[in-house]
């Protein structure tokens, strides 16, 4: 185990490049402009004397002397009749349900003074606590005020009589003249809306249709499973049952079907010390989070999804093929095969694709290992994703052609969404009923005649069964803000089932009342707990009967229909775009390529190297060509797939296929200027939008564009035209910020075989940072943390120390905890152009490492190849197929903190609980303790975001009505200070605070920082570690833990626990023999 | 004779407990009436105005007029009874007034019943003091003294000038009369100059005093800034604490229920003081003004004894605008239950808000005022500690945490932290060299306590 790895954050770091290192040797990136001030020759021209500023500072002082004696009038307004329930300053807690078309969770929300300010997961439901950062964000989307404040009559304010009675007329005179009325909605798996929508049919007769559409659609999945099993299904998929999982590009941890489930059933494979820990396999083009996470991955076409199942299903049934897949992938497949034919039944296939063959193929396999019944389940199916992409084309088709007479959009946005959108906006706009019930006008909403808006789902009631046997309930948090309406009581309204109300209506609430009811369920209890099990029948399925053959030859067809360049459009974190106006959301830098605020090309980097044509005879400077795109404006290409050209900033990928490029969905919403919000455009610099011809410009493209009906299936990959382009367009970035100096010891990874190996000890895999003692003539190694410039801080023995543990193995990265934070702590939002400049504010970042074995040789090799020579090319070359590692890295509280010691005010201090404390009205913004701190957590506050222009569309406080999100127990801090985690100290008080008045020692599940509550994963423990059986007290004793920067000797309150990978030990050996053959 | 002493023992017997019962009942009639009233029916009538119940004055005689004199005592005890008997024509007259059933009575004697409706009988209502205890937003007795020795000074000062004028003139008509006018070129620049060349030695000491005075002085105001004490602000209500604290003796933490659960102690929602304002529709100070501002704003119609609402039920509300007088900057955080909780600071609140019950609306109390309280009997009782540093400053809430006390054997939590300063010795004798544990050195002074 003597294999060397390196980890790099990005390209330029790993090659040492001269713009790098010229970067890593300043604290800040970007110098004071002091030269340029002071040489700029208009300063003479400036009449502002000497004594003039006299006199101005000394009547500022006065004024602001004066102005300090006033004191304003305060003024407060209790409540008249106060809510039982509601205690000011107390939070009280609801389950609900969080369903959109696209993700499904059962949350928890917690309100203060009735107003949902912060969520998270709600364990024991269906997700078991999992989220997303979507969801963790969708508390900023309730304040959003683009929401619409009444219904529109072609885009005109009308009223909901007007609007009711017109509506009404125009449905029963359609319905009388025998003309069709055709419901699109995302998938429903609403019971009680299901109800609705039935009798809404029934009375206006049989010429309505109801068509569910799912914009990123698994149609491939059900039609493959008819096939299979007789029965259009999509299975329930339990990965915490799998020990070994494969999966051909689909990103379960964050994007498909439940990721909300997914991720925590995975995470839950993934701790090193059960008795088993799962291995995963990825097959895909990008670089994606789950891909980020798997043990082993290989790199496919889009174009070989079909085919790479073949193979594995070829591999293990033992018969010969041939395929169009690297040796490499092929070799990958080989020993996947191995490994699941080892775990008959305890393994997992899946597949991301939404073509049928594919998925019969994947069936094929899964049958072959004996998986259903076991990892998938059949007989209790998901009522998710029911959208049928065949009618939903025949739909699309027929209003395009004008066959249709009514359309209500309900929660779909297909005009931004379908492959033909903008033909099918237009054909909407001259039907003669268009009604959509969407909160924003947006794309869809703002061509239909009518639009009703629904509520937010925090202002509505309902309930899901997102699966068979779970019933699942919804509840409102807060009045409606708006003057909005359920779209389920319009609805019932116009079929004439209720009468229209105010916002305390009741109708639909009593149709789920009669719901609950008719299972049996108490009304109370099935609120309080938000979900509770239901009977169901299961379907009569088929023993498996795919047509294998058939699926092959057709994989095989497909395989060959590939081209210089193919595409794949995919999720991140903004999932299909309906968040695109959430700035959180936006700010959250993508996992992987850690970009913020647009979207982009992503490219493997040997490719760009061709395709920007890059030349130079210094190997190290070519790297700096590619551009990140944070110190120099990326490449601009132009994608053209048919007729749709896309034009989008192009970021190399280590870890992207070669010939691949993948553009992330959700992006280039507003696109005609629909109101979405106020953060869904492009701002300058000046903070106000970007305009090209008079237009607002949005965020990044919209790939669903280059999406396509093929036999009745959605696909969003294929070949693309790819033209380089004359312009260079910034990207902003957050990982190229904050160097680490060159300090390896900020990670620690391990294999599981040589973790679990009971010969090894912490030593050998978690080796403790030693020094060279000459002590006594001698030579002798004394561990780092022996040495101390200081004195123990008392901290370790009295009352509490707070700590904090953090597990690399479970973290999967996907960055719920940095919304959660956000959230929590009031961090302001700074937008692109500051991340620029390095001054993203995030309390809480994801770093994510690249990891390569060390190889000294290779810069003969490199200079070969900077010149055009790839003949090495069967060399590992890093940032092909990197492994990756996530940390998140907070400030580390340390107990010898070098903060403090650099502070001349002493606004940084410690306390006796171990905490490191930030007096905000103390600091005076010398950033001194920014540069001392090793880790670089600490956030210098630039602005006043809260009023300064340049973040009026970007920051919640400037937003009279997104302000309501601001968390009251945290001040919201001013320009000129420093800040920092503060381990959540509000969430401390009150937990001490909790056991002090209930008289009893503090227990460990009474405090949890806002980060370590929301992961889903529950990968961070935190705790008193004063308290020896507290969790964290265990974890920090554990054998996988560490101290980041051990060696720097500033005893951090939170420890890590090492990843582990389970690949094979002999795996690493090997590389580890190349590596030896070329020294 | 035996015949007539027996008649005439039997006549002093009797004569005596007449007697007796004359006494008895006439001490009743005098002293129980008011206190029986307001123990059994006040919650629900007033002797000459309708609340929950119909009013009580001139009720006897009606009955008496109407014939049903006898079953008066009857409807008290057990008016259901009676309008289910159906004997009184009154009683089902009244009977539908309210839809609140009258609770029967049933403990009461006829006697009592008497004394209740003599009271009731006799009831008048009382005359309102004028001015006086109103509360009004005051202009502070410091200021006005403080005026006066302006004005003090101001007429020495002219005293001074004018005697110093006559002087000058008088040296003036002196020099002419001996023959050296004044001389024209000399200005009176020129002659403070000289003058301060002249007495350098008082020039420099009045320089200094003078410098020295307004020194001290803009120290003291600058250290004032934004030092609110007696700070009283108008309300739209004249609520008097005086009354409801200090007179009616209810305790804070029934209208500021919020401060044992919450960090805000809270002005009271109004449903609160409908809890009394329901029933009580007058005051002792200000009759019916102020409360009816009560009944505006939640939206109670005193006459028909009930709520107003609008056509889908929900009751027309109007909220309150109050002025808050205890303003902390947003950067502090203060939590109310962590310093009145019975098991953490358990502080009284005067501690910090001075004796309310003597205010009558809510007002910053100044430090020195806490103090003099402190002193009192009372105040000693409570714990009240004295302080220094001017009152809802930082100084002062830090001053108060090193001298406040923790008992380490108090709680569960405590007994905890107690166990582990035992294991550290050093910590422990740190800690307890003075033989107590103050807020200070379990980390009270710390900024993350109050600064997040």
């Amino acid at each position: 185990m003597s294999v060397k790895k390196t980890y790099w954050k990005g390209i330029s770091e790993k090659h040492q490049t001269p713009e790098f290192v010229n970067a890593s040797s300043k604290e800040f990136q970007d110098d004071l402009p002091v030269d340029e001030f002071i040489g700029d020759e208009g300063l003479d021209q400036f009449k502002t004397g000497r004594r003039d500023f006299l006199k101005f500072m000394g009547f500022s002082i006065a004024a602001a002397t004066l102005a300090s004696c006033e004191a304003p009038v305060i003024k407060s307004i209790p409540y008249v009749n106060k809510p039982e329930e509601v205690t000011p300053g107390v939070a009280n807690w609801y389950t609900t349900s969080f369903y959109d078309g696209f993700d499904f969770a059962n949350v928890l929300i917690k309100t203060r003074e009735g107003r949902p300010i912060w969520l998270k997961g709600l364990k024991g439901g269906f997700t078991k606590g999992g989220m997303t950062s979507r969801i963790a964000a969708s508390i900023l989307n309730l304040y959003n005020g683009a929401r619409l404040n009444g219904p529109l009559n072609n885009n005109e304010e009308s009223s909901w009589d007007k609007v009711d009675s017109s509506i009404s007329k125009k449905l029963t005179d359609i319905s009388n003249n025998g003309g069709s009325i055709r419901i699109l909605s995302k998938s429903i798996v609403s019971p009680s809306t299901q109800k609705v929508i039935d009798s809404f049919g029934n009375s206006f007769g049989e010429n309505v249709q109801h068509v569910q559409y799912d914009s990123v659609s698994y149609f491939g999945i059900r039609i493959a499973n008819k096939e299979c099993f007789g029965q259009p299904i999509l299975p329930s998929y339990h990965f915490n049952k799998a020990k070994t999982i494969v999966s051909i590009n689909a990103d379960f941890i964050t994007n498909w079907i439940v990721p909300t489930k997914y991720s925590v059933d995975y995470g839950s494979t993934r701790k090193p010390e059960n008795d088993w820990m799962s291995r995963h396999y990825q097959f895909e083009s990008v670089l994606s989070l789950t891909g980020s996470n798997a043990d082993y991955r290989g790199q496919i076409k889009p174009s070989q999804e079909g085919e790479t199942a073949l193979a594995l299903l070829n591999e293990l049934k033992g018969k010969a093929h041939d395929s169009s897949l690297n040796e490499k992938t092929l070799k990958l497949i080989q020993k996947a095969a191995k490994d699941l034919k080892a775990n008959m039944g305890s393994s997992l296939v899946v597949s991301g694709s939404n073509n049928k063959d594919t998925q019969v193929l994947v069936n094929a396999i899964n049958d072959y290992l004996g998986n259903y019944g076991h990892t998938i389940d059949l007989a209790t199916p998901l009522h998710l994703f029911n959208g049928d992409d065949a009618k939903v084309e025949q739909l699309v088709n027929d209003v395009i052609a004008g066959k249709v007479d009514a359309l209500l959009v309900y929660g779909a946005n297909p005009v931004y969404s379908l492959p033909n959108g903008k033909a099918f906006g237009e054909a909407l706009s001259k039907l003669k009923l268009s009604v959509s019930f969407s909160e924003y006008a947006d794309e869809t909403a703002s061509k239909c005649s009518y639009v009703c808006p629904d509520h937010n789902y925090l202002e509505s009631w309902n309930d899901f069964i997102p699966v068979a046997g779970h019933y699942s309930l919804q509840q409102p948090m807060i009045r409606p803000l708006f003057n909005t309406r359920q779209a389920q009581e319009s609805l019932m309204v116009w079929s004439g089932s209720a009468l229209r109300d105010d916002k305390e209506s009741v109708s639909y609430n009593n149709l789920i009342k009669q719901q609950v009811a008719s299972y049996g369920l108490d009304w109370n209890w099935s609120v309080h707990d938000g979900f509770k099990a239901v009977s169901f029948d299961s379907p009569i399925v088929n023993s498996f009967s795919g047509d294998i053959v058939n699926a092959s030859n057709s994989v095989k067809k497909r395989a060959l229909s590939t081209g210089q360049w193919e595409f794949t459009a995919y999720s991140n974190e903004l999932g299909n775009g309906q968040y695109a106006s959430n700035a959180w959301l936006q700010e959250l830098p993508d996992a992987v390529t850690k970009v913020v605020w647009d979207n982009y090309i992503t490219m493997a980097p040997s490719d760009c190297y061709k395709f920007f044509g890059i030349n130079t005879d210094n190997p190290k400077a070519a790297w700096d060509g590619i551009h990140l795109a944070q110190e120099e404006p990326a490449f601009v290409a132009s994608v053209k797939v048919n007729d749709a050209n896309l034009k989008l900033p192009v970021y190399p990928l280590p870890g992207q296929a070669a010939g691949t490029i993948g553009i992330p969905f959700g992006y280039g919403r507003g696109e005609n200027q629909e109101n979405i919000g106020r953060s869904a455009y492009q701002v300058g610099e000046d903070g106000e939008y970007l305009l090209e011809d008079g237009k607002k410009v949005p965020i990044g493209a919209n790939v669903f564009k280059l999406s396509s009906f093929n036999n009745g299936e959605l696909v969003y990959s294929g070949v693309a035209e790819l033209s380089l382009l004359e312009e260079k367009y910034p990207l902003a970035c957050t990982q190229t910020h904050h160097t680490i100096m060159g300090r390896e010891s900020i990670v620690k990874e391990t294999t599981l075989d040589f973790f679990s190996d009971p010969h090894t000890k912490k030593e050998d895999y978690n080796p403790p940072h030693v020094l060279h003692s000459h002590a006594e003539g001698g030579h002798s190694e004394v561990k780092a943390t022996e040495y101390s410039l200081w004195d123990e801080h008392p901290v370790e023995h009295v009352g509490h120390r707070w700590g904090m543990s953090i597990d690399l193995s479970s973290c999967n990265g996907c960055g719920v905890c940095i919304i959660a934070c956000h959230t929590e702590n009031n961090v302001p939002v700074v937008g692109k152009d500051e991340v620029r400049r390095s001054r993203d504010m995030h309390w809480l970042r994801m770093d994510r490492y690249f990891s390569s074995i060390e190889d000294d040789n290779r810069n003969d090799w490199e200079a070969d190849r900077t010149k055009g020579d790839f003949s090495y090319a069967n060399l590992e070359i890093p940032e092909e197929n990197p492994s990756v590692l996530f940390m998140p890295m907070l400030c580390q509280h340390c107990n010898h903190a070098p903060c403090e010691t650099v502070c001349p005010v002493a606004a940084t201090t410690h306390s006796n609980e171990g905490l490191n404390m930030m007096t905000y009205n103390r600091c005076i913004g010398t950033r001194y303790c920014g540069n001392n701190c090793p880790y670089k957590v600490r956030r210098f506050n630039w602005f006043n975001y809260r009023d300064y222009r340049k973040f009026k569309h970007i920051n919640q406080a400037q937003d009279e009505m997104a302000r309501l999100v601001l968390n009251p127990d945290v001040v919201v801090r001013s320009r000129g200070v420093m800040e920092k985690c503060s381990f959540c100290v509000q969430g401390i008080q009150e937990a001490k605070l909790r056991a002090k008045k209930e008289g009893r020692p503090l227990v460990d599940s009474d405090v949890i920082c806002a980060c370590g509550d929301a992961c889903p994963n529950d990968c961070i423990s935190f705790g008193d570690w004063n308290d020896k059986d507290s969790s964290v007290r265990k974890d920090s004793e554990s054998d996988r833990a560490y101290q980041a920067l051990e060696e720097v000797g500033v005893k951090p309150n939170i420890w890590y626990q090492l990843k582990v990978r389970n690949i094979d030990q002999e795996q690493l050996v090997a590389s580890n023999q190349v590596h030896d053959e070329h020294e | 004779m035996k015949i007539k002493n027996n008649w005439f023992r039997k006549g002093i017997y009797f004569s005596l407990s007449f007697l007796l019962f004359i006494f008895i009942s006439s001490v009743v009639f005098a002293q129980d009436g008011k206190k029986l009233f307001k123990a059994n029916c006040a919650s629900c009538h007033n002797p000459i105005k309708n609340a929950t119940g119909p009013k009580l004055q001139g009720v006897k005689e009606k009955l008496i007029n109407a014939g049903e004199g006898d079953l008066l005592y009857e409807w008290v005890k057990n008016p259901a009874g009676l309008y289910g008997s159906g004997k009184s024509q009154q009683a089902k007259a009244i009977w539908n007034y309210s839809p609140t059933a009258m609770t029967a009575q049933g403990h009461l004697s006829n006697e009592e019943i008497d004394a209740i409706f003599a009271y009731v009988d006799a009831y008048t209502a009382p005359t309102l003091p004028t001015g006086g205890d109103v509360a009004v937003v005051s202009s502070s007795k410091e200021e006005s003294s403080s005026a006066i020795w302006w004005v003090i000074a101001g007429l020495l000062l002219i005293i001074i000038v004018t005697v110093g004028g006559i002087r000058r003139q008088l040296s003036y008509a002196l020099a002419e009369k001996e023959g050296s006018p004044k001389d024209p070129n000399i200005s009176t620049g020129m002659l403070i100059q000289s003058w301060m060349v002249r007495n350098w030695f008082v020039f420099v000491l009045l320089l200094v005093t003078v410098l020295i005075t307004s020194g001290v002085e803009l120290g003291n105001r600058a250290y004032k800034i934004g030092v609110f004490d007696d700070y009283q602000p108008s309300q739209t209500i004249a609520y008097s604490h005086k009354l409801h604290a200090g007179q009616m003796d209810i305790d804070c933490k029934y209208c500021h229920h919020s401060a044992v659960k919450s960090k805000h102690a809270g002005i009271p929602s109004l449903n609160v003081c409908m809890n009394c304002h329901k029933v009580v529709h007058e005051g002792t100070v200000s009759g019916t003004e102020e409360i009816a501002k009560i009944h505006e704003h939640v939206g109670y119609n005193v006459s028909k004894q009930d709520y107003n609402k609008d056509s889908d039920g929900n009751r027309i509300e109007k909220p309150m605008v109050w002025n808050k007088a205890h303003n902390l900057p947003d950067h502090v955080f203060f939590s109310h239950q962590q310093h009145v909780h019975e098991n953490t600071g358990n502080i009284d609140c005067r501690q910090c808000h001075g004796p309310v019950e003597t205010y009558t609306l809510g007002r910053v109390a100044s430090t020195e005022e806490i103090n003099a309280y402190a002193e009192t009997d009372e105040g000693s009782e409570k714990g009240i500690v004295q302080l220094t540093k001017p009152i809802l400053t930082m100084g002062w809430c830090i001053e108060c945490h090193n001298k406040k006390e923790i008992d380490l054997t108090s709680t569960g939590y405590y007994e905890e932290i107690h166990n582990r300063l035992k294991n550290s010795p050093d910590a422990m004798s740190r800690i307890l060299k003075d033989k107590k544990v103050t807020v200070k050195e379990l980390g009270g002074w710390e900024c993350a306590k109050c600064h997040y």
